[in-house]
């Protein structure tokens, strides 16, 4: 999974789409399932009253890049996510509010300053904090505040196209990603390409070797690739909803084995078609009224 | 609260022989920014770029006498091994040529100093055995030593001082 | 002698006693101290991107290149061989030490540009035995 595919607009809308396409069909050669096509917003374009989030990208993918998902067996997605960079809380609050950037599937905020850095751990609901790793860091991570965002279900992004070039941003990267594994116990983390170009892209195999440099052990790489970034796609799907849960709906006939149980628990009929299960089938409790309610939600009624 | 893990080095600079200075004191080229440029630039020819990067946090001297030419060097746990190796290789400082002599590798700042002291005692009477000492001279030199040897007893000096 | 044969003896009961009473498993421990990787150097000629003519030497000095420039003077000195290539699409099977692994492939990853070209280290496959690797290459 790459959540960072970098869009610009170059020389008018036509270029960019067909850059764009460019990439996803690099990603879909290099075996990626989930990308996030990344729009970055300046934060003095959304000062004041004029606001300019452009619409999240939409690409159509012809029929010959689906015919190669499919021969791999895979499934492909495309989701969008919009970068701010931030450096007062006037523009956290702008970004808040507007209803542009509630259409991006995934938010994610780039703080600039150690008090807006504060803000944005503490009290906004966003799903990625990205740093810019790659130069000398404007402040100092404390583990309180790092800590107060992974407990909230926020994730750290480590960035590894800026270092492919330049010998000092790689040093950076290094150094600095080496204290942010530390600072957050090596969870919370998600490794992502940023690239820009086409030719940044590298596999996620490649992606989850290079944790080993930022000091992650290496079942923390392969979770920094993949399972994190699932949680960081669950976790902006709670987002935008006004409920506080996120349930995924199945037929009972596709329900595995193990979790047949949840039948009988629920009293429902078994002609019944529908039966609602949740994604995590480990964590799952049940309430009266046999609605099911994950783990998320509650952590979630717990901090509010 | 989780504590950040440090390894702290205690080196000696042993100048080449041709430059070796009269005085027992160094060059004043010889300073704490040069030595860990030094020391940064032959950790990045052995290392690359992934050990200046790795060493990079945390990287500082923490002390330095230039009339015992020793310093302490303090580097994060784990990418310690890459500096220690890359010590060695130090040749040059400022515009001296010399060799780096690793004396102890310890977890705290404290123990590399109580281990500074004996060391230096040792060396001490090392440089006495050269010198004839007239008897007043002897006698105070013996009583600064045991009143040396009260201070590492008692620790206050240490924890005052760092 | 007598005493000797003796001891024989009760060892061969205990042999027959624990054959009898448990079934022990073994398993054949392969111990290969070299791991193989299936390379392609890739400059993006799919894209539009131009590449240039690579032969197998100077293969071999981009990663040496990339393995010091990243790892310095240790990462220059790890040992590792071209088994085979092939110039026509620039792919190759490299035989390294098991523990050099982490340092050349992320010196890989990280090894973009050559002659002033663009261009991508493509990791088709790493595994512990030859006869793996080599099905694939000649497919």
């Amino acid at each position: 999974m790459d959540l960072n595919i970098i869009i610009q607009p170059i020389d008018g809308p036509r270029e960019e789409e067909k850059i764009s396409i460019q990439k996803v069909r690099m990603a879909i050669k290099l075996g990626f399932e989930v990308v996030a096509l990344n729009v970055i917003v300046d934060g003095q374009q959304m000062e004041g009253k004029n606001l300019k989030i452009p619409e999240p990208p939409v690409i159509k993918l012809g029929d010959f890049e689906m015919a190669e998902v499919k021969v791999a067996g895979k499934t492909f997605q495309v989701k969008s996510r919009l970068t701010c960079v931030v450096s007062d809380t006037n523009q956290c609050h702008h970004l808040t509010r507007s209803p542009l950037a509630k259409k991006y599937d995934i938010l994610a905020v780039q703080p600039m300053n150690e008090k807006i850095f504060q803000h944005v751990c503490g009290n906004m609901e966003v799903d990625i904090i990205c740093l810019d790793l790659a130069s000398r860091l404007p402040f100092t991570l404390k583990r309180e505040q790092v800590g107060q965002a992974s407990t909230r279900g926020m994730f750290f992004e480590i960035q590894y196209a800026p270092c492919l070039k330049d010998r000092i941003a790689r040093r950076n990267t290094i150094s600095n990603s080496r204290i942010l594994t530390q600072l957050t116990n090596k969870v919370n983390i998600i490794i992502s390409s940023g690239s820009s170009q086409v030719m940044d892209l590298r596999s996620c195999f490649d992606a989850a070797n290079l944790g080993l440099l930022f000091d992650l052990p290496e079942n923390k790489c392969k979770e920094a690739v993949w399972s994190n970034c699932k949680k960081v796609l669950s976790q902006a799907v709670s987002r935008k909803l006004p409920g506080k849960g996120v349930l995924f709906m199945g037929g009972a006939s596709q329900l595995q084995p193990s979790d047949q149980w949840l039948l009988k628990a629920c009293k429902m009929p078994t002609t019944g078609q529908e039966v609602v299960s949740s994604e995590k089938k480990s964590t799952v409790s049940i309430t009266s009224d046999c609605s099911i309610v994950t783990k998320q939600k509650k952590k979630k009624i717990r901090l509010s | 609260m989780v504590r950040v893990k440090q390894r702290y080095f205690l080196v000696e600079i042993i100048p080449s022989v041709s430059q070796r200075p009269l005085l027992g004191e160094l060059h004043s080229s010889v300073n704490e920014r040069s030595i860990l440029r030094s020391v940064r630039e032959s950790v990045e020819e052995i290392h690359g770029d992934f050990g200046v990067g790795a060493t990079q946090a945390g990287f500082t001297i923490k002390m330095f006498n230039s009339k015992t030419s020793v310093f302490v060097l303090r580097v994060r746990r784990g990418p310690h091994v890459l500096v220690a190796s890359a010590l060695s290789f130090v040749r040059k400082i400022g515009i001296m040529s010399l060799t780096l002599k690793t004396l102890h590798l310890s977890g705290t700042i404290r123990s590399c100093l109580k281990f500074l002291q004996q060391y230096d005692r040792q060396q001490l009477i090392h440089v006495l055995r050269h010198h004839q000492l007239s008897q007043d001279q002897k006698e105070k030199i013996h009583e600064s030593m045991l009143k040396s040897e009260q201070k590492i007893s008692g620790e206050t000096e240490l924890r005052e001082e760092y | 002698m007598s005493r000797r044969r003796g001891k024989v003896c009760k060892q061969r009961k205990l042999n027959i006693r624990t054959l009898t009473l448990e079934y022990k498993r073994s398993k054949r421990k392969v111990i290969n101290e070299y791991n193989y990787m299936d390379v392609t150097l890739d400059f993006g000629e799919e894209l539009g991107y131009r590449g240039i003519p690579v032969d197998s030497s100077m293969f071999v000095n981009i990663i040496e290149n990339s393995l010091k420039l990243l790892f310095g003077e240790v990462g220059a000195s790890i040992v590792f061989d071209v088994v085979k290539y092939r110039e026509k699409n620039r792919r190759a099977i490299l035989r390294f030490y098991e523990r050099d692994l982490v340092k050349l492939w992320s010196s890989l990853t990280m090894c973009s540009e050559v002659g002033g070209k663009v261009c991508a280290f493509r990791v088709n496959k790493v595994s512990q035995s030859m006869a793996d690797e080599s099905l694939r290459y000649f497919q």
